[in-house]
């Protein structure tokens, strides 16, 4: 929701390091970060901060999972990957490695998935069969919206 | 009973006396350095060298400056080389970092250089642009010689806006790095 970036942020881990100079902390084992209704479930989490703000969360996990609510009264959209770098500056959030996005019943698959964190824009890229060979397309899956058989029929005039 | 027989039972006696003498005399030779422990010798319990609000800098082999102890009262036994300190406040100052652990009691084993601080403890880490970061637990053990810091209880650290707890931590003085060991749950929030 728009006002989880004001909300707390809480996490668990099983472990972790905080590195004076780089500012960056790593979270290790089970680590679960929630902000208001959005959820960061993975393996590891290395945390950036700058001036006391969390700028940049990069979890890794098989998968590392991400959900959040866009707007109220909305269904979660699910996102997962094998890293999912959230760029809390750049509001966006970069799957790479079998990524997926889950909306209701409509899927997303892809090897690299840029996800807007406020706008819920979706830019899903084929990855460099080079580098990639195996599928490597864009997989989408849009359910249709099956619309109540009662409400077609108009009432005789 | 006649004087000649009082002499006689007398000197029958004397070998007895003088065993049981010898006898307590053997049991009583201590190993430690083969000083005789007389019945008189109790566990140290009074310290051979008291420091009211004293004020102490400990250097390393290289001479530099590992950290300055304050106390409101060291104890020092000499048997066990441990130093009981009251109100202990140690700080020590590493480039672009100062440390600062303060507590109500605290034990200095100078054989095994180490030095507990026990009763709330709490230890403060100033970076070079005034960030503070607080530690604070119910023990903490720190090793002047290798340079940091650790316990194994529940620990609660605070910065600007986070507040975390872990059980176990451990702390470098040097690089600042910090390792939160198992438990860890926090809450960070996010300035308006």
């Amino acid at each position: 929701l728009p006002e989880d970036k004001t909300q707390p942020i809480k996490l668990e881990a099983d472990q972790a390091k905080m590195n004076n100079k780089t500012g960056v902390s790593e979270y290790t084992g089970n680590v679960i970060i929630i902000q208001g209704t959005a959820e960061l479930r993975a393996d590891k989490v290395f945390l950036y901060s700058e001036n006391n703000e969390v700028t940049r969360m990069e979890a890794f996990g098989s998968p590392a999972k991400y959900q959040q609510i866009l707007n109220p009264g909305e269904e979660p959209t699910h996102i997962e990957g094998n890293k999912l770098d959230l760029k809390v500056k750049e509001n966006n959030a970069i799957v790479t490695g079998n990524g997926k996005v889950f909306r209701g019943e409509d899927v997303l698959e892809s090897n690299k998935i840029t996800y807007s964190l406020d706008t819920g824009e979706l830019k899903a890229s084929a990855s460099d069969p080079k580098t990639n060979p195996g599928d490597s397309r864009v997989k989408f899956i849009i359910n249709p919206q099956i619309k109540d058989k009662s409400s077609d029929s108009e009432p005789q005039k | 009973m006649k004087r000649s027989d009082k002499i006689i039972r007398a000197i029958k006696t004397l070998p007895v006396i003088v065993a049981t003498v010898l006898i307590v005399v053997w049991l009583s030779w201590s190993e430690e350095g083969n000083k005789i422990v007389t019945a008189s010798y109790q566990p140290q319990s009074t310290p051979d060298l008291t420091l009211i609000n004293s004020a102490s800098d400990h250097y390393n082999e290289t001479g530099d400056l590992q950290y300055h102890l304050v106390a409101n009262q060291i104890d020092h036994y000499k048997k066990d080389d441990l130093a009981y300190l009251i109100k202990p406040d140690l700080t020590n100052q590493q480039p672009g970092l100062n440390w600062h652990a303060s507590s109500l009691t605290g034990e200095a084993n100078l054989k095994t250089d180490k030095i507990t601080l026990n009763d709330q403890v709490e230890i403060v880490r100033t970076t070079a642009d005034n960030q503070k970061l607080t530690l604070r637990a119910s023990t903490l053990t720190i090793y002047p010689n290798k340079n940091y810091a650790e316990n194994d209880v529940l620990t609660i650290i605070h910065s600007a806006n986070s507040y975390i707890e872990t059980k176990g931590f451990r702390t470098d003085f040097e690089s600042g790095d910090t390792l939160l060991k198992s438990n860890v749950r926090g809450t960070h929030e996010v300035q308006q």
